[in-house]
């Protein structure tokens, strides 16, 4: 039953467009020699922001180093001293510290001098909004519930239960250590190549690339890993065993 | 420390009110000291559930407003002696209240309490972030049903992202006989999604409606219907005691279902 087209395969395409910019409207992380940069995004509530970034600072912690350096992009954030001092004292919970604040508002750069970080005053004109194509892989530990969005440019490793109502959407490959049980988009950027991995998958609904798929009605879930990849432009799923015989 | 907890739910309509005044009012009965505030503002309904709605003179929008103190707000409960409602204004939308003020007025509370339980409104908006400001445990209150799961499990989301730690998780109008036919949801359904601590499965019961139409809470009846029972237990769970859940098959039964299911066990 190799590769044999277990779902049925929808005519329409994915509702979002295919080059979209996956990590715009998240708070996005992303690392490089200098440690860690936490970029802000702009169009969102304040609320919405601080509940993104708490849930991203509980379920990555797991995966980076004791008192990583970090650099806040704010954008044109306003942030007062409270905010500030309220951000710097939760991040340093998940051993980060706040060392660089970029902001384009005055008053954010004020603020933040005032409390010592070093500041990156850069003009609404001139600021490049930094696009975080980061196609590293995002490493999460955290039961994705409903409700939640994940986006990522790169593939997305998720140990813990994507529950229904909750969406992963990656560059990349898609790997659920635990229950698929929501959305995911593997190859949101058009890549074909991209899978989705779980240990038992029980999806909303699965999308690679452009092709959008969804489960039969019925029927038993096999207890084994599945692995979901597109052939021919059809969404196919089989057996961790199955696929790997395939591939070789 | 007192312990502030908040009741909350993502759908409408599971029962959060009702589970609020019997669990108040049996935390109470225990001889704690507990005060039950409606959080819902603009459409309050926790006095009526407790039969205290005549005796509403101030609520905490006054309160908040500084045009009277807090203990003029607070409403004793004559029949349950530990037990005082703070009301919410029915005459005010939810804006009305911000969530600095609602902390400040919890905190209040917790000082002179052993119990602050905060009935919650329904769903996400200003509303809720006004109701957990002050809370530090949450218990989520869902019928086995899909859709209220699936809200239960995004407020999940939210409480954590609030930091609020424990949060508990209270299964409400379950039918046994309707999990054994496979038409409802079991209670391990639920809890393998929500994947959080169980501290209560609440059977459905007619006496609740009657119950909440005379604003008698089914707690205090002399003859507890199941439901009371259950309720009961809960309230012990919170204190700490450890209660045997009961086999969820037998919630609802009468003398004769269980001998005879107990029998068919015994043939097959």
């Amino acid at each position: 039953m190799t590769g044999s087209p277990v779902l049925n395969p929808q005519g329409s395409p994915p509702p979002t467009p295919a080059s979209r910019n996956l990590a715009a409207g998240t708070v996005y992380f992303r690392s490089d020699s200098q440690g860690l940069h936490l970029h802000l995004p702009a169009g969102m509530d304040w609320d919405e922001v601080w509940e993104s970034l708490i849930w991203q600072l509980r379920s990555r912690k797991p995966f980076w180093a004791g008192a990583t350096p970090l650099t806040l992009w704010s954008q044109d954030w306003e942030l007062d001293l409270p905010t500030l001092q309220t951000l710097s004292a939760l991040v340093s919970q998940y051993q980060l510290q706040l060392r660089r604040v970029q902001t384009t508002i005055r008053s954010t750069a004020i603020a933040a001098a005032t409390l010592g970080y070093s500041v990156e005053q850069s003009s609404p004109l001139e600021a490049i909004p930094p696009v975080p194509t980061d196609t590293t892989p995002l490493y999460l530990r955290s039961t994705v519930r409903s409700g939640t969005a994940v986006r990522h440019s790169g593939s997305v490793f998720l140990l813990g239960d994507l529950n229904p109502g909750g969406e992963i959407i990656a560059g990349g490959d898609i790997w659920v250590w635990g229950r698929l049980r929501g959305v995911v988009h593997a190859g949101a950027n058009g890549d074909e190549k991209a899978l989705i991995l779980a240990l038992q998958l029980d999806p909303t609904q699965l999308r690679i690339a452009d092709q959008v798929a969804r489960p039969p009605e019925a029927g038993s879930l096999p207890n084994t890993p599945e692995v979901v990849y597109l052939q021919d432009n059809v969404i196919c799923i089989a057996t961790i065993q199955d696929f790997l015989r395939r591939e070789v | 420390m007192s312990r502030v907890i908040v009741m909350t739910s993502g759908k409408g309509g599971v029962g959060k009110t009702t589970v609020t005044a019997n669990l108040g009012t049996a935390l109470a009965r225990l001889g704690r000291s507990v005060v039950v505030v409606d959080a819902d503002f603009g459409l309050r309904n926790l006095d009526l559930l407790l039969g205290l709605e005549n005796r509403v003179v101030y609520t905490a929008l006054e309160v908040i407003a500084g045009e009277c103190r807090l203990e003029q707000a607070l409403v004793k409960d004559k029949r349950t002696p530990n037990l005082s409602l703070l009301p919410a204004a029915q005459s005010r939308n939810k804006t009305a209240v911000k969530p600095e003020q609602m902390r400040e007025l919890i905190d209040k509370l917790s000082s002179s309490h052993d119990y602050v339980l905060i009935d919650c409104p329904a769903g996400i908006e200003q509303g809720f972030r006004n109701a957990i400001a002050g809370a530090n445990e949450a218990i989520i209150v869902t019928t086995p049903e899909l859709a209220a799961v699936r809200d239960a499990d995004r407020v999940v989301g939210l409480l954590e992202a609030a930091q609020i730690r424990p949060t508990r998780l209270i299964v409400n109008r379950l039918r046994p006989d309707m999990v054994a036919a496979s038409q409802m949801m079991s209670v391990e359904d639920v809890v393998e999604v929500l994947a959080i601590p169980l501290v209560g499965i609440v059977p459905e019961d007619r006496e609740v409606i009657v119950s909440t139409n005379k604003g008698e809470p089914l707690v205090l009846s002399s003859n507890p219907p199941l439901a009371a029972q259950a309720l009961q237990r809960i309230a012990r769970r919170l204190e700490g005691e450890t209660v045997d859940f009961p086999d969820v098959a037998s919630l609802g039964e009468s003398f004769w279902e269980r001998a005879k299911r107990f029998l068919n066990q015994r043939v097959i």
